[in-house]
């Protein structure tokens, strides 16, 4: 008896109190640990995606240059000199060559105070000098490890890898987003139009998302992504020509009609499987009663598609959105990494994992490869934790659980 | 049950037809530039290409060029390469099938025991540390990246270790010949494969005996007196299995896509790089003959868990 009298009273308590949103968003996170480190990832993912130019330390598509004493001058030089001695004791000429490590230097004038030096490799260097000052050399920062000046070293041209794998956040969130937006539009669109329809015009279409679901997904992803962004093509084509899709550098980004490009063939392949599933949902939708009552009204199939069926599928194309996200950025990932996908000064994560970067790996050099991959697989760890803590929230049976991942669908767990 | 497997193999041909022209449309009617201009080459000019063309029977109409295709698949003949080569196509995929086909065995092998494994152990002990670290591990293992994965292991086991998979220097050493070898050319790249299928079936797994667990037939078990061995390996395991065995075979578009991406880290000559090689050069007799090989693959694969359902589960039964 004084038990079940408890329980109302408590409840009455909760209600009085009614925790703010806030308290409830802790409550949740305490709860979740890897749904907020999902959370985490993500935000990180948004905030270098768009605010690339001012979290990157470097520009990703220049080589970075760093200045290196090669050798000091022992003694004065005057401007009729003609040879002068280095301090390790060999004597170089005026437009003479030098071997400094394997890269050839030659000297070509004199001016006043003024040294200057020029590298058989290009560039040219000035090394101010008075009495006793140091020769140096300024040249590109090829392939040195990781340290406090690039955190995450510098690649064969010497491009700083921090901030080429920071503005490949912004290359991956863009051909996610525009792919998902789509391919979510185009497969809704098609999942409406032959759900609502029936008949043949249902067969035609889901005929031919099973044949498409019977190519392996690389492989499909591969053919539409070689088939459209294939230099002649007519989807390319019209796009440069007749739509305003910018052909070279936006936003920070070089290439952007390729990366346009990629992003339509993964949205294909998006709508594909997007369509199947909102067709589901409209078969069932459509028997509803108000829909025959709209139908009595006169409402024409436009009408009744937009204003009545859509509306209900909206929230399922949401969360179908969501959960693609991390795959259409991998499929880019993937395609780059074979070579179809964003071409190469790009700084996309799944190119740089590839070419000259992965064979330079074998030789030692395996950052350049390695800080792309890793952001790709914490973005997409990030999405699969959240999506396990989602998952788990919203299912009652795991609530009060381990607040992490669970089986593939959902079921059990919790005991 | 007879009728439902020839219904099933009857869909077989409808598929793979429906497949192919599918390739050959992609390719053939969307994209101008074809296989002749990326033959054709340095001092390319619009006659040499009219020639290379007219050469490969490029320039007849469409539906000439398909049904000569399919005339000759029905006899067995996949048409040969558009490129310099000219090779058959069946002859490219003899000597690239059983690469493949050893790779996704393996691959599935070593996804099964690394799956079933601990999702049983994760699920007979939930909330202890063992099944928490099952359970990061799965999340883990199924968001890396398997080619990523494998420039690691490359990578690192140069730099590491001094030691390069030996497909890099001679061909493909078939497993009864030379077991080392063929498992140090096979090993890694099935491993870095199976790690996702891995996960995907261990997270099913554990949801799926948790759920079985509960049944009332296992509480009698339990009651009977029955070892904890017995309840879950005889009781449990076989019922909780039906959907994974779902997952395995559903797996297998995914296991091809990923053999694509792996082969290709791992230099092997096997299917997977035979189509990307093929898709880059716009070489669709070649891409159309491969993806009848996949098509058949996949079909074939989800008939055989089907059949395999009604073998674990009696009560399904196909009309």
């Amino acid at each position: 008896m004084a038990r079940e009298a408890a329980v109302p009273q408590e409840l009455e308590e909760e209600v009085r109190e009614r925790p703010s949103s806030v308290r409830k968003a802790l409550n949740l996170a305490r709860r979740h640990p890897l749904g907020v480190f999902g959370v985490i990832v993500i935000g990180l993912l948004f905030f270098c995606g768009i605010f690339a130019e001012l979290v990157a330390p470097y520009d990703p598509l220049v080589p970075n240059r760093g200045t290196e004493t090669l050798a000091q001058l022992s003694a004065p030089v005057s401007a009729d000199e003609t040879t002068l001695t280095v301090e390790d004791g060999s004597d170089v000429g005026f437009g003479q060559a030098v071997d400094i490590e394997d890269e050839k230097v030659i000297i070509i004038f004199l001016d006043g105070d003024t040294l200057t030096v020029e590298r058989g490799a290009g560039g040219t260097v000035a090394a101010s000098h008075d009495v006793g000052v140091s020769l140096a050399i300024s040249g590109v920062e090829k392939l040195e490890g990781p340290s406090l000046r690039h955190p995450f070293g510098t690649d064969r041209l010497g491009r700083d890898v921090l901030s080429r794998t920071i503005f490949g956040a912004r290359i991956s969130l863009l051909i996610g987003l525009v792919s998902i937006v789509f391919g979510v539009t185009l497969g809704s669109l098609l999942g409406v139009i032959s759900g609502y329809f029936g008949r043949l015009i249902d067969s035609l279409i889901q005929r031919s998302v099973d044949m498409l679901l019977a190519f392996p997904a690389v492989v499909l992803l591969l053919a539409i992504v070689a088939v459209i962004g294939d230099e002649d093509s007519a989807v390319r084509q019209f796009l440069a020509n007749s739509t305003p899709v910018p052909q070279d550098s936006f936003l920070g980004v070089p290439n952007f009609l390729d990366i346009f490009v990629v992003s339509l063939g993964i949205g294909v392949a998006v709508a594909v499987g997007v369509a199947r599933v909102v067709r589901g949902a409209v078969l069932s939708i459509k028997e509803n009663v108000y829909i025959e009552a709209a139908r009595a009204l006169g409402a024409s199939d436009a009408r009744i598609m937009w204003s009545h069926i859509f509306p209900n599928v909206a929230a399922l194309v949401v969360i179908l959105a969501s959960i693609t996200l991390p795959i259409a950025i991998l499929a880019e990932a993937a395609i780059s990494f074979l070579g179809i996908g964003v071409p190469l000064p790009t700084p996309s994560w799944g190119a740089d994992m590839t070419g000259p970067n992965r064979e330079i790996a074998l030789n030692g050099f395996w950052w350049p490869v390695f800080f792309p991959g890793l952001a790709l697989s914490l973005v997409v760890l990030g999405f699969n934790m959240l999506g396990d803590a989602f998952r788990d929230i919203s299912d009652p049976r795991l609530r009060g659980g381990l607040g992490s991942s669970s089986g593939g669908r959902g079921g059990g767990g919790g005991l | 049950m007879r009728n439902y497997i020839i219904r099933r193999l009857l869909l077989i041909p409808v598929v793979m037809l429906g497949v192919s022209f599918l390739t050959f449309l992609m390719f053939r009617v969307v994209v101008p530039g074809d296989a002749a201009i990326l033959t054709c080459g340095f001092g390319c000019t619009p006659e040499v290409v009219e020639d290379i063309r007219h050469e490969k029977g490029l320039d007849r109409p469409w539906y000439q060029q398909y049904g000569d295709w399919l005339l000759g698949v029905v006899q067995g003949d996949l048409g040969e390469s558009l490129t310099e080569s000219e090779l058959p196509v069946t002859t490219e995929l003899d000597r690239r099938l059983p690469i493949t086909a050893e790779l996704l065995v393996l691959t599935l092998i070593l996804a099964i025991l690394l799956g079933i494994p601990p999702g049983v152990l994760s699920a007979v002990r939930p909330g202890t540390p063992l099944d928490w670290i099952a359970r990061v591990g799965s999340v883990l293992w199924l968001s890396i990246p398997n080619f990523w994965l494998g420039i690691l292991v490359i990578t690192f086991g140069v730099v590491w270790f001094d030691w390069t998979p030996p497909q890099f220097g001679q061909g493909y050493v078939p497993f009864v010949e030379d077991p080392w070898v063929n498992m140090q050319q096979f090993f890694f790249p099935a491993l870095v494969l199976s790690l996702g299928i891995a996960a995907a079936i261990m997270r099913l797994t554990r949801s799926s005996l948790l759920e079985v667990m509960r049944n009332d037939y296992i509480r009698t078990a339990w009651s009977k007196g029955l070892r904890e061995r017995t309840v879950v390996i005889r009781h449990a395991l076989k019922n909780a299995l039906i959907p994974v065995t779902t997952i395995i075979g559903l797996q297998v578009g995914t296991l091809i896509g990923g053999a694509v991406l792996v082969e290709s880290v791992f230099n092997l000559n096997g299917i997977g790089k035979y189509v990307l090689e093929a898709i880059i050069r716009r070489d669709f007799i070649a891409v159309q003959g491969i993806v009848l090989v996949f098509a058949l693959t996949y079909v074939l694969a989800n008939l055989v868990v089907d059949l395999l359902y009604g073998w674990l589960d009696p009560r399904i039964r196909y009309a």
